[in-house]
């Protein structure tokens, strides 16, 4: 049998056996399904992949874009220009490379009684290039706030990205400017007059709890009864440091009309959570900050109501400052003892 | 020369009939083919329904994370109410994707934590978000009545989204 015969015969053979043949194609087909089916999901995961590719690199975008966002407040103002509002100005330098689009403008105004508002404006076309300066000028209504009292403003600034851009904090209105700074020039601390006030304890004794009553805006003081004086001081110390009061400290009155100088006293108190507290270590007034010194109790038995008098007043201050010690008179103030 | 050819056909189909055992491989075949047929369907029903249903919970999966990624909210403040005991939460939109609600608030410190999951956002006006959820770049906030924050302490105030993104804020009293 040659060669060219043995080829022909599997030929045959090969074309004769049909089931084999129909297997074989059987299996081409399965795999070609199963191929299909499975590269068409293969590709499905890769595009579901890629959608979740691209939505991390945009939330890194974004990212990188609010961490780029940097800016330098060059000035703040607050003027409390008349009753209920408040004019914010401020500069603000982009220094980033990006540009900013900043969307409102928040105040929060507090006092040291304490009492605090805020109040918030949205702002139209407030965008700034990369390295321009962008000029805030809002009014913002604050109901309560009038332009004699001392308050601490503070401003910020939230830009379309999320951020938010801290103005400075200020402390004060402009006519309480004028006095503190007159003040300013005779000593670290100034007084707020017009919130001076005391607590009225009748004749009765004042024990460690006792809860403060209702305060007084007054100057006329009783004779005879027990009282706890509340000053309201700031500390504008030139050097900008804390002062901290220690017992050493007094609201101290005498009288010219009795023939002998007859003086009175209240030392520094504790006064915590509106309740009197009979220990006193020390006091810290803030630097910028304005903090009520309560003072007593204690009461100027020594003017009679038959004899009522006018007295000068002293609020004597000592402490220390940083290091230093600190001594402070505040003489300005006269009650009227009935 | 014609009728033997015929007769002899005839035989052979008769004789299939006769031949009992060819019948029977015949029908096995048919029986195993049959069988073979519909467990195949049947795996491959099995298997397309198990591959939808991972290519349906896998885009799903996928949307969801992605919607997550995109949600960005900032906070511009939150201010409590000492006096009516209520908390006060601005919030801003930041972030790519509309239709951002929330669905719950968190307060707490290391000792203590309280929520609540009921939240109607309101605009900054004071009027209600009818839809109650914020679009892109919408400034809003939400009032969280009859909670009691002790004053001069510190909390953590967290907020989540429908999507399951979360933002904190750290809040002072």
């Amino acid at each position: 049998m040659n060669t060219s015969l043995q080829h022909r015969m599997r030929n045959r053979r090969k074309t004769a056996g049909k089931k084999g043949f129909s297997s074989v194609v059987g299996a081409v087909f399965m795999v070609l399904i199963m191929w299909v089916l499975a590269s068409s999901y293969f590709v499905y995961t890769l595009s579901e992949n890629n959608v979740y590719n691209n939505a991390v690199a945009q939330k890194n975008q974004a990212n990188l874009d609010r961490l780029s966002e940097s800016t330098q407040v060059l000035n703040t103002t607050y003027t409390s220009y008349n009753s209920s509002n408040v004019n914010v100005y401020a500069q603000i330098q982009n220094i980033g490379s990006s540009s900013i689009q900043f969307i409102t403008v928040w105040l929060y105004v507090s006092n040291s009684t304490p009492w605090t508002k805020y109040n918030f404006s949205s702002l139209v076309n407030a965008s700034v290039q990369g390295g321009s300066t962008f000029t805030l000028n809002v009014n913002l209504t604050v109901t309560g706030v009038n332009s004699y009292s001392i308050y601490s403003f503070s401003s910020w600034l939230i830009t379309a990205r999320g951020n938010t851009v801290a103005l400075q904090q200020k402390i004060s209105s402009s006519n309480v400017f004028i006095s503190s700074q007159v003040t300013q020039g005779i000593g670290s601390i100034s007084m707020d007059f017009k919130q001076f006030q005391y607590y009225d304890f009748g004749s009765g004794y004042v024990s460690n709890g006792t809860s403060l009553p209702s305060s007084k805006n007054s100057y006329n003081i009783p004779n005879s009864n027990n009282t706890i004086l509340a000053v309201l001081l700031t500390n504008y110390d030139n050097t900008t440091q804390d002062i901290i009061l220690n017992a050493n400290s007094y609201v101290w009155i005498i009288t010219p009309q009795a023939g002998t100088v007859k003086p009175a006293a209240w030392n520094i108190a504790n006064v915590t959570n509106g309740k009197y507290i009979n220990s006193f270590s020390t006091q810290t007034l803030q630097y910028g900050k304005s903090t009520m010194v309560y003072f007593g109790p204690s009461s100027p038995s020594f003017a009679s109501s038959a004899l009522p008098t006018v007295v000068p007043v002293f609020i004597l201050l000592f402490g220390k400052t940083g290091t230093n010690d600190f001594g402070q008179n505040i003489p300005f103030v006269a009650f009227y003892i009935a | 020369m014609y009728f033997r050819v015929d007769r002899m056909r005839r035989l052979r189909f008769l004789a299939l009939f006769e031949a009992r055992r060819a019948v029977s491989a015949v029908i096995s075949n048919v029986i195993l083919i049959a069988a073979v047929i519909v467990v195949g369907f049947a795996a491959l029903a099995f298997t397309q329904s198990t591959s939808n249903t991972y290519v349906t919970q896998y885009g799903s999966s996928v949307r969801s994370s992605s919607e997550q990624l995109a949600e960005s909210l900032a906070f511009e403040y939150a201010y409590y109410n000492g006096t009516a005991k209520s908390l006060w939460v601005y919030i801003v939109n930041c972030g790519k994707i509309n239709a951002v609600s929330l669905t719950a608030a968190y307060v707490a410190n290391a000792t203590w934590t309280n929520s609540t999951f009921t939240i109607a956002l309101n605009w900054l006006n004071g009027t209600s978000i009818s839809s109650n959820h914020l679009d892109m770049g919408q400034e809003g906030y939400f009032v969280w009545p009859a909670i009691v924050l002790p004053q001069g302490n510190s909390y953590t105030l967290k907020i989540t989204t429908r999507r399951g993104s979360s933002f904190e804020y750290q809040l002072a009293t």
